[in-house]
Order: structure tokens, then sequence, then C-alpha cells
């Protein structure tokens, strides 16, 4: 892929573009596109200047890191100096402060260059991300919560993107997006400066055009931070080291239960076709079992909604809530519901699948699931055909993804395809903690031979680059 | 330990009181309505005889200052009394003894009058005041129950709440309306929901029974059709729902808007039906993933920094 982030990094350090002409070209489309995407919260004032700054630093020979001049977004739970954050809502009584979130401080301290806020469903409790439009059809979601960041990748309105992952809200996206979404290990990436939703749950991990560039922005980001209470003191490989190792005799698992049997039919043909594909280049596939799943669901509700309502108990009190969407209100309100015997049990449900799950990784390197059991639904649309059965999107569309937040291990969706009416589908692959280098192994043989990634939305093709 | 207005209507000539407390059955205790004579609430320690004495007094044609001077003087306790007359004619007085417990104090209006003791502060009375005084075009029981809410809103008993009343007469010797709560951990609200289900239900009715002008007066037939019915399906009923919701709400720390109950109730359903398969399974040898790790949780500096 020659316009991906990894290669403009590259076009960047050899001198072939300067940072402020890739900076001029990519506002160019948003100002051209963002009107029917609206994937954009805010733009940074400073990035046409920022970007400046980094060319004279080049022509000094001055370069601050892998990431010299590359635009990224930033989802807008991330806090950043000079932007303001609103976590995507109205609400009064938050404030939150003008300053780099860890995450962003790393990738500015690489080089990167924020282009902006991307849009979040509201305070990262939804999958759907009003206003946010899919590009690959408007009249549809871009998914979520971290819609604003997918939806801006599959425009080509940003090389890069910082997304939150509580029950999927990184990988659905860029499953219905067409891109790729990773959520590193729980603790491998700080959360610092992420505008809280369910601590035990929450992940920061990056949206990208690429595996490479999943790689590339995940050695930026990961690292030990004392100010994440979660944030893991592993050591940090070099993710980009091992992609082309190639996945001969590479054991993969496929869960047969929970994530097969409830998809949409062309989202479950399609993904068997990948996994036949990923057996093709070499790997040994089996199939597995985790009964514990049927419980999974009650566990997310009980942690995430309780945790949710607990951090926002303050804006609850005092009414706030009455000026959230109609669906965060209902969430943050009915979480105080959720009691403290049920919420311990979800926690102990927890240790009974982390036990589950290592067993599973004594036998296989990585799990691979579809990503989302629907493509992108239509804005408003109430039901969804899965498995033969009609039930709503937004209950269908973690179903896949909320099992690794619940393990805490790390999970990538990458494209793999798309259904007959031109939507985007996902494959999950998932691996053994802190093993992201494995993952993204297996990702990149995927991509290199497959290459979906490689093919533009209709808005990304409606402006030439 | 409680707060009252006490008036009487300029344009009906009707009579009333509305009380809250920190006490049970306070409608029980310490309001005294006599038709065409006066009204009488008697608080503090209360002494039921300063109130009937009082009315007595005034159906002999003494003016309310002085059927108050009259109770008091052979009272050895009246420094620990709290009493407000209105008499036929929309005369006030009031009392508040230098024993009753602060803040107490009283305050007088047209035709009305409003004491209370053991408050949070003067602004309970101020407010009372003001609702009553901006609602003279309302009919006695609505302004006199505005004036309650305004004073609860404002403060009210500095215990707490746990019973409210709520008394009219207009020209029978039977009340208009007479609605107690007698223990309620919101009873000014909650008067208020019966006082509103009988303003539907239950005052179309009082208004059709026979008078002693009209012995043979009958309510209209829509009105005893509507009370043959079930109270559930009458207008004006309040879902029962409601009321446990309160009470779920404050054990759960999160009141529901009226109009949000059903809504979110029926969204947590099915959560609920999921977090529920929780609940079948043993995990008593199981620990939760949520580990107290002391050598974690010190080894960081305090986040407040050096003192």
């Amino acid at each position: 892929m020659n316009d991906d982030l990894t290669a403009i990094a590259a076009a960047i350090a050899s001198g072939e573009v300067s940072p402020a002409d890739v900076m001029d070209a990519l506002l160019t489309r948003i100002a051209a596109l963002d009107p029917q995407v609206l994937a954009y919260e805010c733009l940074n004032p400073a990035a046409r200047a920022e970007a400046e700054q980094c060319t004279e630093e080049l022509k000094r020979g001055v370069r601050r890191g892998p990431l010299h001049g590359v635009p990224i977004a930033i989802k807008d739970n991330y806090l950043t100096a000079g932007m303001p954050t609103t976590a995507g809502s109205l609400a009064p009584g938050y404030a939150f402060a003008n300053e780099d979130a860890a995450a962003v401080a790393r990738l500015r301290a690489a080089g990167a260059v924020v282009i902006g806020k991307t849009r979040t469903h509201e305070f990262a409790w939804g999958t759907e991300t009003p206003p946010t439009r899919n590009p690959w059809d408007p009249s549809r979601i871009p998914g979520g919560s971290s819609g604003g960041s997918g939806a801006a990748l599959a425009a080509r309105m940003a090389y890069g993107a910082l997304g939150s992952d509580t029950g999927g809200s990184i990988r659905i996206p860029a499953s219905l997006c067409g891109v790729v979404g990773l959520k590193p290990t729980f603790g491998r990436v700080s959360r610092a400066g992420i505008v809280p939703h369910s601590w035990s749950l929450d992940h920061a991990g990056p949206l990208t055009l690429s595996v490479r560039d999943a790689a590339l922005l995940l050695n930026v980001l990961a690292g030990h931070d004392t100010r994440d209470p979660g944030s893991a003191d592993v050591p940090v490989p070099d993710y980009t080291a091992s992609l082309d190792g190639g996945i001969a005799g590479m054991r993969i698992g496929v869960c047969r239960n929970h994530f097969f049997g409830a998809n949409e039919a062309e989202v479950e043909a399609q993904v068997e076709r990948a996994i036949a594909a990923l057996a093709a280049l070499g790997a040994q596939v089996s199939d597995f079992e985790v009964p514990n799943l049927q419980y999974g669901l009650g566990a997310i509700f009980a942690i995430e909604l309780a945790s949710s309502s607990a951090y926002h108990d303050r804006g609850l009190q005092r009414g706030a809530t009455a000026a959230m969407a109609d669906d965060v209100r209902t969430l943050v309100e009915i979480g105080r519901m959720v009691s403290a015997s049920d919420y311990l049990k979800a926690e102990q449900l927890r240790a009974c699948l982390i036990d589950d799950f290592k067993a599973v990784f004594e036998r296989v390197d990585v799990v691979v699931t579809p990503a989302s059991p629907v493509t992108a639904w239509r804005r408003g649309q109430a039901t969804v055909v899965t498995g033969g059965m009609e039930e709503s999107p937004l209950a269908a569309s973690w179903r896949l993804t909320y099992p690794f937040n619940l393990t805490g291990l790390p999970a990538l969706s990458l494209p793999c395809g798309f259904d007959s009416r031109g939507l985007p589908i996902g494959l999950q692959i998932a691996g053994k903690p802190f093993d992201e280098a494995t993952i993204l192994r297996v990702a990149a043989s995927y991509e290199s031979v497959h290459r979906w990634n490689a093919v533009r939305s209709p808005i990304a093709m409606s402006v030439q680059p | 330990m409680t707060f009252s207005i006490v008036a009487r209507c300029a344009r009906t000539g009707a009579l009333g009181v509305a009380v809250s407390t920190a006490v049970p059955a306070v409608g029980a205790m310490c309001v005294y309505l006599r038709t065409g004579v006066g009204a009488v609430s008697t608080q503090s320690w209360v002494n039921p005889y300063l109130a009937l004495d009082a009315l007595d007094l005034l159906d002999q044609g003494v003016s309310a200052e002085q059927a108050l001077a009259r109770v008091l003087k052979d009272d050895a306790a009246a420094d620990l009394r709290q009493l407000g007359i209105v008499d036929r004619n929309g005369q006030s007085a009031c009392w508040s003894g230098s024993q009753c417990t602060g803040w107490a104090g009283q305050r007088s209006g047209t035709s009305c009058t409003i004491q209370g003791n053991m408050l949070t502060g003067a602004g309970t009375l101020d407010a009372m005041l003001a609702a009553y005084e901006a609602s003279g075009e309302l009919a006695l029981e609505e302004r006199l129950m505005r004036a309650l809410e305004a004073g609860q809103a404002a403060g009210g008993d500095k215990r707490g709440r746990q019973s409210a009343a709520l008394k009219v007469v207009r020209n029978e010797a039977y009340a208009h309306l007479d609605l107690r709560v007698d223990e309620h951990h919101e009873p000014v609200a909650e008067l208020r929901r019966v006082f509103e289900v009988a303003q539907r239900q239950f005052v179309p009715f009082v208004e059709g029974m026979p008078t002693r002008d009209d012995p043979g007066r009958a309510p209209p037939a829509v009105v005893t059709e509507l009370l043959l019915t079930p109270p559930q399906s009458r207008p004006g009923a309040t879902e029962p729902l409601n009321a446990d919701m309160r009470v779920l709400g404050r054990w759960l720390g999160v009141e529901f808007a009226p109009q949000r109950v059903a809504h979110n109730l029926a969204t947590y359903a099915p959560i609920l039906a999921e977090i529920s398969k929780l609940r079948e399974l043993d995990l008593s040898e199981v620990h939760p993933v949520v580990v107290f790790d002391p050598a974690r949780a010190y080894a960081e500096p305090s986040t407040k920094g050096e003192a």
C-alpha cells in the first residue's frame, strides 16, 4: 500500500514530500469531504503551523521520531492541549483539562501532527456515533464508539487515528468502515488522559489503513505509565519486526460457539473464506468451544453499566443526564440498578473466562472470529437478521468483541471482504496477553495476499488524492 | 417540629389549614376547623385544647386576637406552644412561645398566618407566604398546597419529613377536602399526589353530596358511574409503580424522571435477564478479577504530592 501512514512517513523522511504539503492536501480533502461524513468534531487550529514547523526541522536535519510530520486524528475522548475535549456530550458540569493525554503526548513526541478530534458516541457509550456517516454508504452508521476515527480513515481524511475500546469501540467501527483497528492487551497502552467509561474494560489503541501502520503506531503508543493504574510494566518489542514472518505452522483456533451461528449470512461466509485462506497460507486451523461465553453478555453489562454510572455519578445526582442523548442517558441512569453482588459475580465470571482462554492459548497461537456479526446498518434501522433471527443491530454489534474486553486479551479487526451491498466485513484476530506481535503477523500475512484494505470507499474516491 | 399555614379565602369564605412535620399523623393532631367560625393550627408541644377552646371563643364572636390571648392566659406552658388562628372575618393571630425549638417564627399575610418551629431557617416561612400571596386567583386548597410545597422546597423541618395534611371547609359542617399523609418519606409530594387524585375522583362526589339547604342533593350520574370503576382506570390514577420506584430510587441512588420510568425499566429488563444468568452460577470458589494489591497501590507516591 503506497498511501498508508508507513508510506507517508517514509516519503516525508526521504524528503519526497514535505509535512506542510501533506497537511495542506489533507486539509483540502477534509474541507471537501467532511461536510458529507461529519467525522471531525473539530480541527486543530495549529495543524498547518505545526506541519510547517516539522518541515523546517527536517530542513535542519531534525527528525523527532518515526512519525515526524505525519497527520494523525484523535478521538474526542482523549484530552488534548490546544483543542477542546467534549467526549461527544453537551451535558453540563463536565470540564476536561486542556492538556495532552499520555497517548497523544507519545504521538506528538514521535513527530505526529494532530489533525483534529474525531467524533465519538457520547461518552463512548454506544456503537453508532451520530451524526457521523459511513463513507461506504452515507445512509449508514460508521459504528462506534470510535466512529469518527473509522470514518475519517475510510474517507482518507487521516493517515491514522486513535480510538478507545470498552466493548468493541475500536474494532466495530474498524470492521464497519473497512479499516484496521487494534485493541491491545489491557495495560499495554496508557489510558491516562482519556475520559473514563469503565475502568477495567477501557483500552486505548489505533485505527489505521494497514496492519503495518497498526504495528508502527503500537511501537509509539505502547509502554508503562504510572499515571494509568491499569498500565502494565512489560517490555515493548518492535512490532514491525516480525510482520513479514509468515504463518506457516501457526496454530489458529476457531471458537465455534458464541462467535458463529448468529451472524449475517454473508459475514459468516466471508469469514469462513478468510479462515480457509489462512489455512492455505500454512496455518493449522482447529476448532474449540468456550461454554462460559453464554454468561459473557450479563457480565459485561454488569461491569460496564455499574462502572459508567459510578464515573457519571455526580452528573447523575445533579440531573446532568437529562442533557445526554436518549440512549446514553438511559444507560447511565439504569447503571445504578446493577447490584454490587451482580457486579462482583461478573468479575468472578471474568476470572472463569480468563481461565478458559488461558487453556485455549496453550493449544493455539491466535483465535480468529468475525469482528462484527453485521455490516454497517442504516441510521435508525430497527432490526438485522443474524442466524435466521431478527435482533437489534445494537445488541448484535458488540457480541464478538466484548469477550476480549472481559479477558483483556489483544484483538485486531482487519478488512476481509464485502457483502453484496458493498459494505466492508471485518475479521477479528485475538491473541495471548502482550503478544500483539503474533496477531499483527497473522494479520499482515493475510493482508499481504488479499489486500482488501486497498479498496477505497466511494467518498474516498470522489476526490483525487 | 412543624410548618403550617392557616388561611381564609376572601372570595368564598372557605377556611383551611395545611401542615407538615417530621412526626407521624400530623393531620390528626394539629388541624382544627369549624365552618363559618375559624381555623386553627396548634403545634410545637401540642395542646389540642388550645385549638378547641379558641374555636369555641371564635364561635361566641370573640376576635382571633382576643381568643389567642385568652387560651394562652391559663396555659402554664405557653412558652412551648405555637398557635395560628384565622377567624371568619379573615382576622388572624399567631403565637410562637419563646421556648419553641429553633428556628421558630411566624408570618402574617392577607387573611392568613404561617408558623413553624424546628425549621432549617426563616426561608421556609417566607417561601410559603410568597407562594400563597402569589396565587390569589386560585382555590384555597390549591393555594395551601402550593404554600406547603414551597415551604418544603425551601428547607422545611430540620429533622426531615414524615407526615402532611391539608383540610378545607367551605359552607357545610363537613369538610370539602380533608387529606392526610400519615407516614411517608416525601409527605408533601405524596400529599400533592393524593390531592391530584382527589381532585379528579373525590371532589366531584363531595360537591354532589347532600347539604343542609338541599338534603336530597345527589352527585351526577357521571360521577357515581366513575366511582363504580376500579381506581386504576379512573382519570388521574397514578401508577403504583411510581411510588415503588421512589422507594427503589432512594435505595439505588437514582430517581428517574416520571416520563422515563417505564422506558428505563423496559430497557433494563433484557439486560437483567442476562445478568440473572450469573445468579444461577455457583462461583463461590472463584476469586473475582478485582484484586486488592497493596504492593502496587502503595508503590507510587501519593497523587496529592508533598504536603
